[in-house]
């Protein structure tokens, strides 16, 4: 049920009276499907089928089962059940998984939660292999890892037992993360590179605006290379939310940080997640990664709406008629959008078509808190010719990564006492942002400037706060400066409303 | 003299009781009635009570017999059965419901007889 998992019982009573097979406990559709699955792969076992009233019932039984998972160990009760198996070989053990018609075991999704759920009850887990890899990922697990229900059974019996899968030592190779995409491959637009330095270092989110063609999605695209690497715990956690999804490939730990960009078109329950089940959105897809959403005015305004409770609090709640399910939330948003409908506004050779009132419409698309919650505003202009042709490229991102996880590290000791992925400049409360943003007498001058003159909101105010922060930490600088507090306010073009 | 249905299926559980008592089973009812009609057969093998319904046909025009034991047939047969169950307080018994298809010849003979094991069960609920 969401990221948690619970042991349940299965129990199966064998009895007299006209053969039956029923489940109880609250299946869904699926499970009640099973019964045929679950005589057929018994049968091509070369086990009989007992001929008797068969009760299975899932407990507790006041909590709704979901899922194919349970074809396995129905199986096996109804083995033990009708004396094919004895209880006490089956003590101690967790089974799940999916029966083919055959007898095959296939794999069932959430195996990498269920298994940390249940760690600390010195269970040993019986999955289907790719299941059993998954759950290796995770110290002091004890897994198996069977093919078929034939494969189990002889475990049980002693016959032949399963191999034990050992932790996965080695991950997927570090070297080449993210297909090799490289900051350096955009020229020129340095002040754009050193925005989205800012944003890295501090957890900022951002918004890029331009004309098109000037190298937004390049840039978004390449942001994730400057992003500090994954720690063991964000691994896990990320994971975890694959493997509910269903989208975990190789059965192993993810070492990238998730970026995920859906197109402007999705649908409302594609980005937050629900769903039958309910299944985890984009929003937690990229879960301690980058959700970059181009085109932003473009997607429809209760799915951007959407993004205000994980921007906040840095998860999602889901509620169905019975319960709640909370999905995990904290991402980087890269957000790129053209500056009006024509796109060429501010571009100095294209002339732009659109009326005032377009651009008006155009962006209050985007609602003031919704734009409130973004950190940092970025102008990506046209480049001239000559930068476009100059020879010489940009840093490399592997520097820059350097940095910024020196900036990180940093933060993690001021931030000692949140969790990891709350340990960033832009989840300061304002309690915290009072306590370490400490303004020497000029910032605090300009800043009470900037507020009289721009008429900045307090929002913004504790943005800036935020981001002068984080560029204070990148020079090592103990107290903010003034010109730490200008760039800050130079990332908030939208706050001054230059444009209309 | 026309060959009515009602002799077909006469001679067919004829056939099945002589198939079945030839396989060690012990006979125990013909065509038992109840409220909602009849058991064609009843018997008992290794403690455990079978009731059979025979299906028998001359021509293989409507398909196999045993196809003529549809959904709402098998309704009724375990209708029939739980009302017997019930009445000799059988409820926990070990039992089951067989059916036994049987084509024969236009002169009478058996040409096929099939015995199906277990061959109705109940879905679902079934107090």
């Amino acid at each position: 049920m969401g990221m948690e998992a619970y042991s349940i019982d299965v129990e199966v009573d064998v009895s007299g009276g006209l053969p039956a097979f029923s489940v109880v406990g609250l299946p869904d559709a699926s499970i009640r499907e099973s019964r045929d699955r679950i005589r057929s792969a018994i049968k091509n076992s070369g086990f009989k089928f007992p001929a008797n009233k068969i009760i299975v019932n899932l407990s507790p039984a006041n909590i709704k089962k979901e899922g194919v998972g349970f074809d396995l160990p129905i199986a096996i009760g109804i083995l033990a059940a009708s004396g094919a198996m004895q209880q006490e070989e089956l003590e101690g053990y967790i089974f799940c998984g999916e029966l083919s018609l055959n007898g095959k075991l296939r794999p069932f999704r959430g195996a990498l939660p269920i298994a940390i759920s249940l760690k600390n009850k010195n269970f040993s887990f019986i999955f289907p292999k790719a299941n059993a890899h998954e759950a290796a990922n995770i110290k002091g697990i004890s897994a198996y890892g069977a093919s078929s229900l034939m494969e189990v059974i002889d475990h049980i019996k002693g016959i032949r037992p399963l191999k034990h899968i050992k932790e996965v030592k080695d991950q997927q190779d570090a070297t080449n993360p993210y297909n090799n995409l490289d900051l350096k491959d955009v020229k020129g637009q340095e002040h754009v590179k050193r925005g989205l330095e800012v944003a890295a270092s501090g957890g900022h989110n951002v918004l890029m605006i331009g004309p098109p063609g000037s190298g937004k999605s390049m840039l978004a695209k390449r942001f994730p290379t400057i992003l500090p690497s994954l720690s063991p715990d964000e691994a896990l956690e990320t994971t975890k939310v694959y493997s509910i999804a269903g989208q975990l490939k190789n059965s192993s730990l993810l070492t990238e940080r998730p970026v995920r960009s859906p197109h402007h078109t999705i649908s409302y329950a594609a980005m937050v997640g629900g769903g039958s089940w309910p299944a985890p959105g984009e929003i937690s897809l990229a879960h301690n990664g980058v959700l970059f959403l181009d085109e932003f005015p473009e997607f429809r305004r209760d799915v951007l709406e959407t993004l205000r409770q994980p921007l906040e609090s840095g998860e999602i709640t889901i509620t169905r008629v019975e319960r709640s399910v909370r999905f995990p939330s904290r991402f980087i948003l890269i957000s790129a959008m053209n500056p009006c409908p024509c796109g060429y506004f501010t571009d100095p050779h294209k002339n732009c078509n659109c009326s005032a009132g377009q651009i008006q419409r155009y962006l209050s698309k985007i609602s003031g808190p919704l734009l409130d919650r973004i950190d940092i505003h970025l102008e990506v202009p046209r480049l001239k010719y000559e930068q476009l042709s100059q020879r010489r490229t940009g840093e490399h991102s592997v520097n820059i990564k350097r940095r910024v996880e020196e900036t990180r590290n940093t933060q993690k000791d001021r931030f000692s006492d949140k969790p990891g992925y709350s340990a960033y400049n832009a989840y300061m409360t304002s309690r915290e942002a009072e306590k370490f943003c400490v303004l020497s007498e000029e910032a605090e001058e300009l800043l009470k400037t900037a507020i009289l003159e721009l008429g900045i909101s307090a929002r913004a105010y504790d943005k800036i706060l935020k981001i002068s922060r984080t560029i204070a930490d990148m020079e090592a600088s103990a107290i903010i400066e003034s010109h730490h507090v200008s760039e800050a306010v130079g990332y908030r073009c939208l706050d001054r409303n230059l444009w209309v | 003299m026309g060959r009515t249905n009602r002799d077909t299926g006469d001679l067919g559980e004829k056939i099945a009781e002589k198939f079945l008592v030839s396989r060690g089973y012990k006979i125990l009812s013909r065509n038992f009635p109840t409220p909602f009609g009849e058991i064609d057969l009843i018997a008992k093998k290794n403690g455990c009570t079978v009731f059979l319904e025979i299906k028998t046909r001359i021509s293989e025009k409507f398909g196999p017999p045993a196809s003529a034991v549809t959904r709402a047939k098998q309704k009724h047969i375990i209708k029939n059965c739980q009302y017997y169950l019930k009445g000799y307080g059988l409820n926990d018994a070990p039992c089951r419901i067989d059916v036994i298809g049987i084509c024969l010849d236009p002169r009478g003979k058996v040409k096929i007889l099939r015995h199906i094991k277990n061959a109705v069960e109940l879905h679902g609920h079934f107090y």
